[in-house]
């Protein structure tokens, strides 16, 4: 080959298919052209390029080309080949370029300067560029040609075994697959997971109608509607069902295929089973979620609210701890008021021997009063200590509520006429008995009344009323015409610790007459012994229009009235003996005589005491705190004469 | 010995039993019943020394005392002031307020008739 080169080529052309030659090359082809027949060129090249393709040898470009032919070519070729260009100066052949390597051949004697050749290295460049490019193209080409290449192989290899496939795809599929026939809409084929989803054994499908595996609304359909529907595609929201009847989580495709000519229903059934296991799964985690933020929400607001309530407690607390110091304070100066006179007047008694007889009795009645002014504060106080402790007990029994209210009246008549107050005691003579802790009901009804008394301006009137009412209780009311109550301080003034001087409107505790402070217990205690009577305790006022206070007691029952006489009679001796001890002349009208009229009410238990005696009819008022022993069945609860007021 | 005192009280037995045993020692004793009277008295009949509740209506005694002491014509009245609430905070509050005693109830008459001797005669 080398001997052709040296003879045919210049020594230019030789060079370059050396270089051909040592790039791989098994031949050379050559090409020359002339100037301006750069077509015919063309094809000479083309020719020999689609040769060198064909054989895979190289091929030597050389002659007269221009960059466009050149790009035509190496567009087609694509393959390993070498490409040379011609360099031309002054229409002579100087040298070759390698298109691919990028090396400038020169001729041995280039009748060329500097400056040609730096044109001639430009012109390389751009050629290069080109060259470039057009090898990019041809990657693409050849990497489209090698993919469809291979799309054809694996056509083929499927064409060779698609059957074995198709019979491996359709027994190990995780899909369930029917085959059926059109006509009959019988299964003749059906793959095991097919049987399994159905619920039958190895081939137990094959020969069955498809019905067999529908739910009723399906078998229920006229063949060619159902015939119609699958080759459409799908069995509508018609269920699959299983061998036990029960419907399959399965989701059911058909197809119309030709096998053989013949065409058939093929089917396909999706497992459903995970998808709905997952669907639950999923729905389940929701309800879960939800669950947890409606908890969370709830749990939100309970802290909210406990942090609310933790606020208001505290707010309550102190006001609590408040009142607390404010009740000591005021407790203090209530106990140690009357200690101060206790003890001023007997040291003066002690120290003043002198004094006189009139001047020692006035010390001592007013040392007698401040005694009993200390006793009421200090049962105030036990009480109170009572209430918080739980422990305040009530003893009940039948008694008339008018003789208590005009016991309690008289008692404090000098406080009333003091500041002149009238009282007005409406209590109907009718009222029935009621059934209540005595002592306990005084201790209200006194503590209502004398706080009237306080309060009311001098010159007024205060009315004590009362009568049945419909819940089967005595409605007990006072009116007073004083200052009334604040509606901030309604709520409060049956709370313990509220000073009662807190409920005069405008007036600091300091400006009252502390003679009205008290302890701030007395409506507690009150409203606690009515709740213990199962009544309850209220206050009706405005400020400017007095005040109003209203309890309730249960009337006695007649069972509790066992002997109502007797208890009556017991308060009117409790009463005439209480008169007796002011020295006042008792109008009283003991009617004792059921004591010799045989029918009348005697004691259930018939004891000898009940028994009419004529000594006890003759009893007179003196005698008469040995009394009670008749009643011992329902006793009353303390010796008489037991009001010490 | 002479000398005017006003007690002023609103618990009528307290007044009766400072009047009485001043009045034993032979002071002129003036009484008032609230912390209003308690200025008309001292301003009219200028008392050498008050025994001064602080509970009073109308107006209390820490009033009373600061307008005493406020007044420089009145520079000269001994406050004793008497309380029967008997807390630290109260004493320091009439302290503060320029009493010149503070003494808490109930109290000894004998310890009160010292205390009187003390300052009007020895003009502490």
């Amino acid at each position: 080959m080398s001997h052709i080169l040296e003879t045919v080529c210049s020594p230019v052309v030789r060079e370059i298919a050396g270089l051909g030659l040592s790039c791989g090359a098994t031949a050379l082809l050559l090409a020359r052209g002339t100037r301006g027949g750069p077509s015919r060129l063309l094809l000479a090249g083309l020719a020999t390029l689609a040769l060198s393709h064909l054989t895979g040898v190289l091929a030597l470009v050389a002659g007269l080309i221009d960059p466009e032919s050149s790009l035509a070519l190496v567009t087609l070729v694509g393959l390993r080949v070498f490409v040379a260009f011609p360099l031309l100066l002054f229409g002579a052949v100087t040298g070759m370029a390698d298109a691919i390597g990028g090396r400038i051949v020169q001729a041995e004697n280039p009748a060329v300067s500097e400056a040609d050749l730096g044109q001639l290295r430009d012109e390389v460049d751009k050629k290069q560029e080109l060259l470039e490019q057009s090898r990019h193209h041809i990657g693409e080409q050849a990497a489209e040609a090698n993919r469809l290449g291979d799309k054809l192989r694996e056509t083929l290899d499927l064409l060779l075994t698609s059957e074995e496939k198709f019979r491996t795809l359709f027994e190990r599929a995780n899909d369930g697959f029917l085959v059926l026939d059109l006509e009959r809409l019988t299964i003749s084929q059906a793959n095991p997971r097919m049987e399994s989803l159905a619920g039958y054994g190895p081939g137990e499908l094959t020969g069955r109608h498809l019905t067999d595996l529908c739910d009723e609304d399906a078998r229920a359909m006229e063949p060619d509607r159902l015939r119609e529907l699958l080759t459409r595609g799908r069995l509508g929201s018609l269920e699959m069902v299983g061998r036990d009847g029960k419907p399959l989580a399965v989701e059911m495709s058909f197809a119309l295929v030709n096998v053989g000519g013949a065409p058939v229903l093929m089917g396909v059934a999706g497992d459903l089973s995970e998808t709905m296991r997952l669907k639950e799964e999923l729905e389940l985690k929701n309800r879960i979620l939800k669950e947890g933020e409606a908890e969370l929400r709830k749990a939100n607001e309970r802290l909210s609210g406990d942090a609310e309530k933790m606020r208001r407690m505290n707010d309550q607390l102190r006001e609590l701890q408040a009142a607390k110091d404010n009740f000591l304070s005021s407790v203090s100066h209530e106990l140690r008021t009357p200690l101060t006179s206790i003890r001023s007047f007997s040291e003066i008694l002690l120290s003043n021997e002198d004094a006189s007889a009139e001047e020692k009795r006035e010390f001592v009645t007013i040392i007698n009063a401040e005694a009993e002014r200390l006793t009421r504060l200090v049962n105030d106080v036990l009480d109170l200590a009572k209430i918080e402790a739980g422990e305040m007990r009530i003893q009940c029994a039948p008694f008339d509520l008018n003789l208590l209210a005009r016991e309690v009246v008289r008692s404090l008549a000098p406080m009333a006429q003091e500041k002149s107050i009238r009282v007005e005691s409406r209590l109907p003579a009718d009222l029935p008995p009621v059934n209540g802790d005595r002592d306990r009901l005084h201790q209200v009804l006194t503590n209502l009344l004398s706080n009237a008394l306080k309060y009311s301006p001098s010159d007024t009137v205060v009315v004590l009323d009362a009568d049945r009412n419909d819940e089967g209780m005595v409605e007990v009311r006072l009116e007073d015409q004083g200052p009334g109550i604040p509606k901030e301080e309604l709520l409060r003034i049956f709370e313990k610790y509220s000073q009662v001087g807190d409920t005069l409107p405008a007036q600091p505790p300091e400006k009252l007459p502390h003679k009205q402070g008290g302890t701030g217990l007395g409506l507690a205690i009150c409203r606690e012994i009515i709740t213990l009577h199962g009544g309850r305790v209220w206050v009706r006022s405005a400020t400017g229009k007095g005040a109003s206070f209203f309890f309730t007691v249960p009337v006695a029952t007649e069972a509790e009235e066992e002997a109502p006489t007797r208890m009556s009679i017991a308060d009117k001796v409790r009463a005439a003996a209480e008169m007796a001890r002011r020295g006042e002349v008792s109008d009283l009208d003991l009617d004792l005589d059921f004591l010799v009229s045989p029918g009348s009410s005697t004691p259930a238990d018939g004891e000898p005491d009940a028994t009419p005696r004529p000594e006890a009819a003759m009893a007179t008022p003196t005698e008469l705190p040995s009394w009670p022993r008749v009643g011992d069945a329902t006793p009353p609860r303390r010796d008489v004469p037991p009001i010490v007021e | 010995m002479q000398g005017r005192i006003l007690v002023v009280d609103d618990e009528p037995f307290i007044l009766r039993s400072l009047s009485f045993v001043l009045r034993k020692q032979g002071f002129d004793v003036i009484e008032a019943r609230d912390g209003v009277e308690a200025m008309v008295r001292i301003r009219n009949d200028r008392p050498s020394l008050v025994f001064l509740d602080v509970m009073m209506p109308r107006k209390n005694g820490y009033e009373v005392c600061g307008e005493v002491k406020g007044d420089p014509g009145l520079a000269d009245t001994h406050i004793i002031m008497l309380t029967a609430k008997g807390q630290e905070s109260d004493r320091d509050m009439g302290l503060s307020i320029g009493a010149d005693e503070y003494m808490t109830k109930p109290f000894s008459p004998s310890k009160i008739t010292e205390r009187v001797r003390e300052i009007l005669v020895a003009g502490v």
